[in-house]
């Protein structure tokens, strides 16, 4: 792979370009990692809002209409419907593992099999949560081991 | 999951291991009926055939089988124990169970410490290859999961 970088005071903002014969899978893991670079969730905790990082999160997860999303440190709340947060965010490092739950994939520290063909994950948090049958063959094809 | 299918799940389950385990009790009906007819009420027709009390016997078994495996290998009343301790805790039931059947149904002589000592050690082997080939597998399986996973974050990183 070639890069080429051309730094020159004209330029307003910085721009990528991507120059490729086919979107493969590298060509796509750049696209994914630069557009979580930057990216940014506006979330509340306690009537405060805050602009959070995303590659802070841990996993964001449903619970009755509500969505919390979980850093090391804190617990959040967003406005956002778990389906729209899947729709920002499973571009990038995050997969859904369950109906109501998305999980940074680079945030797991340690996986394993677990029974009725699910796979239970040791967050870098220390908490474990599941993957659901229905999510764990989609876990391990993203993983390379399917 | 629904309730229709995990009664479905529950119900060919039953089936299933009822399937095998009678399949495998007319091989020995067929082989050794005839010299075991007054030993067990197993083999009471000789090797005529099965009877439908033997039969049913089984059934219930095979009901008790499939509980014990949805307590075990689900995650409805132990969250979080391996496979192997699963595995572990499913045959002690399993013997238990069949222990109680052989009592109770005379499957065989229950004052013949000889009749106990060769089901025990029967058991014993087929629980201890059972256990161990499952942990060789649930191992490698998680490795392969980790090194996966530690594979993937390193491609993300470069």
């Amino acid at each position: 792979m070639k890069i080429t970088i051309d730094i020159d005071e004209k330029y307003a903002e910085t721009q990528v370009d991507i120059h490729c014969r086919q979107l493969d899978t590298e060509t796509e893991k750049i696209i994914a990692t630069l557009r979580m670079l930057n990216q940014q969730l506006m979330v509340s905790k306690e009537e405060e809002n805050h602009l959070l990082d995303v590659t802070k999160i841990i996993y964001v997860e449903a619970v009755e209409r509500k969505t919390f999303v979980y850093t090391v440190e804190d617990v959040y709340e967003s406005k956002l419907r778990l389906y729209e947060m899947e729709e920002r965010l499973c571009a990038g490092h995050f997969m859904r593992i369950s109906k109501s739950c998305l999980v940074n994939l680079r945030q797991i520290k340690s996986l394993r099999n677990d029974v009725e063909r699910k796979i239970r994950l040791t967050l870098k948090n220390g908490e474990q949560i599941v993957v659901s049958r229905q999510y764990a063959d989609e876990m391990k094809k993203r993983l390379g081991v399917m | 999951m629904n309730k229709k299918n995990t009664i479905l799940d529950f119900l060919s389950h039953v089936l299933i291991i009822f399937g095998i385990t009678v399949t495998c009790l007319i091989v020995f009906v067929a082989l050794f009926g005839e010299d075991a007819k007054g030993v067990s009420t197993i083999f009471q027709l000789g090797n005529k055939g099965i009877a439908i009390e033997t039969l049913l016997q089984y059934l219930l078994l095979a009901v008790i089988i499939t509980a014990l495996r949805m307590v075990f290998f689900t995650d409805t009343f132990i969250k979080n124990a391996s496979i192997a301790v699963r595995t572990i805790a499913m045959f002690v039931s399993i013997v238990f169970a069949i222990a109680v059947f052989a009592a109770v149904f005379g499957w065989f002589p229950v004052h013949m410490w000889q009749a106990w000592l060769a089901f025990l050690v029967c058991f014993a082997v087929c629980a201890a290859i059972s256990i161990v080939i499952s942990t060789i597998k649930e191992k490698s399986d998680n490795e392969k999961l980790q090194t996966a996973l530690e594979n993937f974050c390193e491609g993300e990183k470069e």
